[in-house]
């Protein structure tokens, strides 16, 4: 039975009934009219209760609560347009790298330097004043701002990752080091978060990705890209991504102020 | 239920060195309250505090007893608080049913059915039902304002902050807004930045005129319209004043003094408005 039918009997067996129990829209009214306001909207969201997106469906089927699935589709940094063009950046950058392998140009130290960056930047513009015209509305609503750009950062991040783990798959060789960029994207990703407390996100986002890119030339003048990408900096990377999420979890309050971040 | 009360207390913002408002001392009470005031004389600024958008250099805003400044509280007010920004700022390629749903969510208004059903409410209210599945960038003006004001009501908040909400409007959406803004005011407490004072006063209990700032008039919409009695003149004859308006052809509305072949007129709302913005009202008869 869908819900026409259920209000339809429930109506006929008491008018009373319509709507009821459901706490809805109908509000300027006597209580009678506010449940037969409320009965109409109900049966008018089911005649015109459109099938969910895509992706909607897949986040609903894969277990994501109901109340977070509208904020992840919502995202502004998970659009199809933006995708299609870290891709077409990322396998150009290999592509030219490629060509000049001639003159030393390491394919995957391109690589391993670019591919932290995508996540970084997905990040920084899914939230903030600047890339988000529904900020105020998020700041002024019950939803924990927090949350909200948790579930949104989280969001670009994954996607970044399959992204990226996919453009891993094409490069010809490298071996296991072709993960090499999973934790520094992390730690970036992390430390830009938690300074977005305190400063604007895609202001933090462009230091700290400027200074990662000089980081890895500088490091990498001395020595090779395994070395480079090595132990070393995956132990220094899982520290700091740890440390950060640490700072960014005590300062989260700093999002829900009033003006949020 | 009561509507609450909002009560302001040496509350100062600056942009730079400058206070953009500085009010010692107001109280909205509950109903629709007209904030008036010209162009950067702090409106915007005072509502974006009151929906807790941006925060107060120094001093309180209380609703109903809670302290914005504290996180708990002002979780408490965020649970019945709607919100009308004054820029059309919306996701241009988000669909006007997945806006709603985004926002419902937003208000934590769940499950999908019940978001459904509230999306359903507001696309009646703003008069969208046509238009549920285009996109927001090819909304107009007009319609985006109304997708905004229904937004703003969505969950039936008890605060209710709206930042110019007739801009952009026809003369007939207008009054469907007026109309939309009028009802509830017994449960609920209403704050209405706006130009458009006269349409406003009909529906309004109170009024705020906001002058570089502070608070220049605070009272009922009759008394702000006393504040131009003797001062509003109708004429023939175009003439140079900062207050003409023309109503006609060959007819004239000033509030000074009077001109040449002039009538005398009853003042409205916003020939008081206008007396109190040039400093010559007879006396101000509303306080902080």
């Amino acid at each position: 039975m869908n819900e026409i039918e259920r209000q339809l009997g429930a109506a006929a067996a008491d008018p009373q009934h319509l709507a009821g129990p459901i706490p809805g829209p109908g509000s300027d009214a006597p209580l009678l009219d506010r449940r037969i306001e409320n009965g109409l909207h109900a049966m008018h969201a089911e005649l015109d209760a459109p099938s969910e997106p895509r992706l909607a469906r897949l986040l609903r089927r894969i277990g994501v609560p109901d109340l977070v699935i509208p904020l992840v589709t919502a995202t502004p940094g998970l659009r199809r347009s933006w995708f299609a063009a870290v891709t077409i950046a990322v396998l150009f950058a290999l592509s030219a790298a490629s060509n000049n392998q001639a003159v030393g140009v390491d394919r995957i130290g391109v690589f391993l330097t670019l591919a932290p960056l995508v996540p970084l930047l997905g990040v920084a513009l899914a939230f903030g004043k600047g890339v988000d015209p529904t900020h105020d509305l998020v700041v002024a609503a019950p939803r924990d701002t927090f949350a909200v750009f948790l579930i949104r950062a989280t969001t670009v991040l994954i996607a970044s990752s399959i992204l990226l783990l996919l453009c891993a798959v094409v490069l010809p060789a490298g071996g296991a080091y072709r993960l090499a960029w999973l934790l520094p994207s992390l730690a970036i990703t992390a430390t830009t978060m938690w300074l977005s407390a305190t400063w604007p996100a895609q202001r933090v986002a462009a230091v700290i990705a400027s200074g990662w890119v000089l980081g890895v030339l500088v490091a990498s003048g001395a020595a090779s890209t395994a070395a480079t990408f090595g132990p070393v900096m995956q132990g220094l990377s899982g520290a700091l991504a740890v440390v950060a999420s640490w700072a960014l979890f005590r300062h989260r309050q700093h999002f829900n102020g009033a003006g949020g971040r | 239920m009561t509507a609450p009360v909002v009560a302001l207390s040496n509350l100062q913002r600056s942009y730079g060195s400058k206070p953009v408002v500085d009010i010692d001392r107001a109280v909205l009470p509950g109903g629709t309250t007209a904030l008036l005031g010209p162009n950067g004389s702090g409106k915007t600024t005072l509502l974006e505090m009151l929906a807790t958008v941006a925060a107060p250099d120094r001093g309180s805003v209380l609703v109903d007893g809670n302290d914005l400044s504290d996180p708990a509280q002002q979780l408490t007010v965020r649970r019945s608080l709607g919100y009308m920004a004054q820029e059309n700022r919306l996701p241009s390629r988000m669909r006007v049913r997945e806006y709603c749903d985004y926002v419902a969510a937003l208000k934590e208004i769940g499950p999908r059915r019940a978001r459904l059903q509230w999306t359903d409410w507001l696309l009646h209210q703003a008069d969208l039902v046509d238009k549920r599945d285009a996109r927001m960038g090819t909304l107009s003006g007009g319609m985006q304002r109304r997708l905004l004001l229904a937004q703003s009501l969505l969950g039936h908040p008890r605060l209710v902050v709206l930042d110019e909400p007739l801009v952009s409007l026809d003369a007939a959406h207008r009054s469907t807004v007026v109309r939309l803004i009028a009802a509830s005011a017994g449960e609920r407490t209403t704050v209405v930045a706006t130009h458009h004072s006269d349409e406003l006063a009909a529906v309004c209990q109170h009024v705020i005129v906001l002058i570089g700032g502070r608070v220049a008039f605070a009272g009922p919409p009759a008394a702000l319209a006393a504040q131009a009695d003797g001062m509003v003149w109708e004429t023939p004859t175009p003439i140079e004043h900062p207050s003409v308006r023309a109503l006609g052809p060959n007819r004239f509305r000033i509030v000074g003094p009077e001109p040449a072949n002039a009538v005398a007129a009853q003042p409205t709302v916003h020939d008081g408005y206008l007396a109190v913005a040039s400093g010559i009202s007879g006396s101000f008869g509303g306080s902080q």
